[in-house]
């Protein structure tokens, strides 16, 4: 079960305050596609599954705070990635960096490292509801994918990545390491 | 070590908790948690011993962009350019590189010396396609042919007019017509003049009022304010234009990463810096909510070439679209987006979305299909 509202108490390196809009935004998303509690998210690629997921109940109040979509999307993205990282791999959020208005996230083992040392990237992208047959879903998440790996490793990249596809509708998402 | 640590992990606590406040519409109380975790991440660079990567060049990045945040341009500057001057990763340069531009973009946002009237508004362009004093001609003719277009639907709405397809009428056009001065280079500005009414008008509307609801417009639109949009203009075929207009205007993430809108109020400088990219802007829940109303249908997508784009007759607002196996496909096209929005991309290849009931497609939005 991926419970989205163990974020409430906060990661290694995610505070409990952002962790508890992420997981609001997720369940905005879910809810607004027509999802129940205990819905299985199916992901494809490095940790394939399937997997129940349980959310914070959205109100009115959250609704209203996540009016923006695209917004409510990305960070509803990032909650069930990070949950799902946690989860069915040893790493977990454990390095914060400030990138544009946002936070970029890193994923490790080793508290006692210095910052950044030995981590894996964690790069996210939402998709609210991909249109088509199941397929089209598929292809709509693989091109997600390839283009969030081209984006984040331009050309010689070297440092390793997660790169995490969630898609509300189905749902279904994919995690990609490279 | 553990200084670093520490540091930069209250750093990031205060970093995240400013981001809250960005999200719950608290911009001051933002940047006053931006400047404090600025601080500690500044204090936990110096405690690194050597620049040892890519710790060295993260922590530096990260360090910009609340400086970017706090409007310390010049230090944010200053920090990325400290970091390039060590090896970092590839894709941390590249990073670093954009924030230099994003620093730099702000700086031509500022005015440089140029004074501006009240009836005047400087537009700045940046991104890859926008060299130092050059850009390609599509980009900087489109958003201005679609400024004035823009301005002009702001008029005809303030004066109270019913939205009528077809271009802005005659007298709008002729009393508020849009003047273009020489570029100058700053990543590429001009200063775009709005034409003043010389006649008595029947219904007076200020130039300078016209130039602030644009810039009042695009600012909803660029922090996703789609509730405060839908009560400022409640008129449907206004809100569905003034949306596709802005969407024209937006950046598209690459060859123009952002549009920068400047004027001068009080001798003071506003600026709208236009980073959502056209594809993230969201559709207002007005528009979504009428076409419920109206065809509960399926999503679709079209792809193909549009082939006619008429706005009179029988066949009023439809489109057709036709594949490369010639298969044709009839779209509706909901008022206020045939001319302004549609009409200007015929014989393109475009992409369609909208919603499907029986055989009918009434759209939802058009972008060509690059």
């Amino acid at each position: 079960m991926l419970d989205l509202n163990e974020l409430g108490g906060g990661l290694p390196g995610v505070t409990p305050e952002l962790g508890s809009a992420f997981a609001q935004a997720a369940a905005v998303c879910l809810e607004l596609q027509g999802h129940d509690q205990g819905t299985h998210l199916r992901i494809d690629g490095q940790i394939a599954g399937s997997y129940p997921l349980a959310w914070p109940p959205a109100g009115d109040q959250a609704r209203r705070a996540w009016a923006d979509h695209q917004e409510a999307t990305e960070f509803g993205a990032i909650a069930i990635a990070m949950m799902l990282i946690k989860d069915a791999t040893d790493y977990t959020v454990i390095e914060r960096a400030v990138k544009g208005t946002g936070i970029d996230y890193w994923l490790g083992y080793d508290e006692d490292a210095p910052p950044f040392q030995n981590r894996a990237r964690l790069e996210v992208s939402g998709i609210l509801s991909a249109e088509g047959t199941a397929d089209d879903v598929v292809r709509a998440i693989d091109r997600r994918v390839r283009e969030k790996l081209r984006q984040t490793q331009p050309s010689s990249g070297s440092l390793p990545v997660f790169v995490v596809v969630i898609e509300f509708g189905s749902p279904r998402g994919k995690v990609q390491k490279s | 070590m553990s200084n670093t640590n520490d540091l930069h992990s209250k750093a990031m606590d205060l970093a995240e908790s400013a981001m809250v406040q960005r999200l719950q519409g608290n911009t001051a109380g933002a940047t006053e948690l931006a400047r404090q975790a600025l601080r500690l991440e500044m204090s936990a660079i110096e405690e690194l011993q050597e620049p040892i990567e890519p710790t060295y060049s993260i922590l530096h990045r990260s360090a910009g962009y609340l400086a970017l945040q706090c409007e310390e341009y010049r230090l944010a500057e200053r920090i990325a350019a400290e970091a390039l001057a060590q090896e970092p990763p590839h894709e941390i340069a590249e990073e670093l590189r954009d924030l230099i531009a994003q620093v730099n973009f702000q700086r031509h946002l500022a005015l440089r010396g140029v004074q501006l009237g009240q009836d005047e508004l400087q537009l700045s362009l940046s991104g890859n396609g926008v060299g130092h004093g050059f850009v390609t001609s599509d980009e900087l003719i489109g958003r201005i042919e679609n400024t004035s277009r823009l301005i002009g639907r702001i008029v005809e709405w303030q004066r109270k007019r019913p939205f009528i397809e077809g271009n802005p009428r005659k007298d709008v056009r002729e009393d508020f017509p849009v003047l273009i001065s020489a570029p100058r280079a700053a990543s590429f500005a001009v200063t775009l003049k709005v034409g003043r009414p010389s006649g008595q008008q029947a219904f007076p509307v200020e130039v300078e009022v016209v130039v602030d609801e644009f810039m009042n417009l695009l600012e909803s639109v660029n922090r996703s304010s789609i509730d405060t949009l839908e009560q400022r203009i409640p008129e449907l075929p206004y809100l569905r234009n003034f949306l596709g207009l802005a969407k024209k205007l937006a950046p598209d993430g690459d060859r123009v990463r952002q549009v920068g809108f400047t004027v001068q109020r009080g001798g003071m400088a506003r600026e709208v810096s236009f980073t959502k990219p056209a594809m993230d802007i969201p559709l207002p829940p007005a528009i979504e909510q009428a076409w419920e109303d109206d065809s509960p249908g399926k999503d679709v997508e079209v792809r193909g070439t549009l082939r006619f784009a008429d706005a009179t007759g029988t066949n009023a607002n439809v489109i057709k679209i036709v594949n490369d196996k010639g298969r044709v496909r009839k779209v509706t096209v909901p008022e206020g987006m045939m001319n302004d929005i549609v009409r200007p991309m015929w014989d393109s290849k475009v992409i369609v979305k909208g919603l499907k009931k029986d055989q009918r497609i009434t759209l939802q939005d058009i972008d060509l299909d690059e």
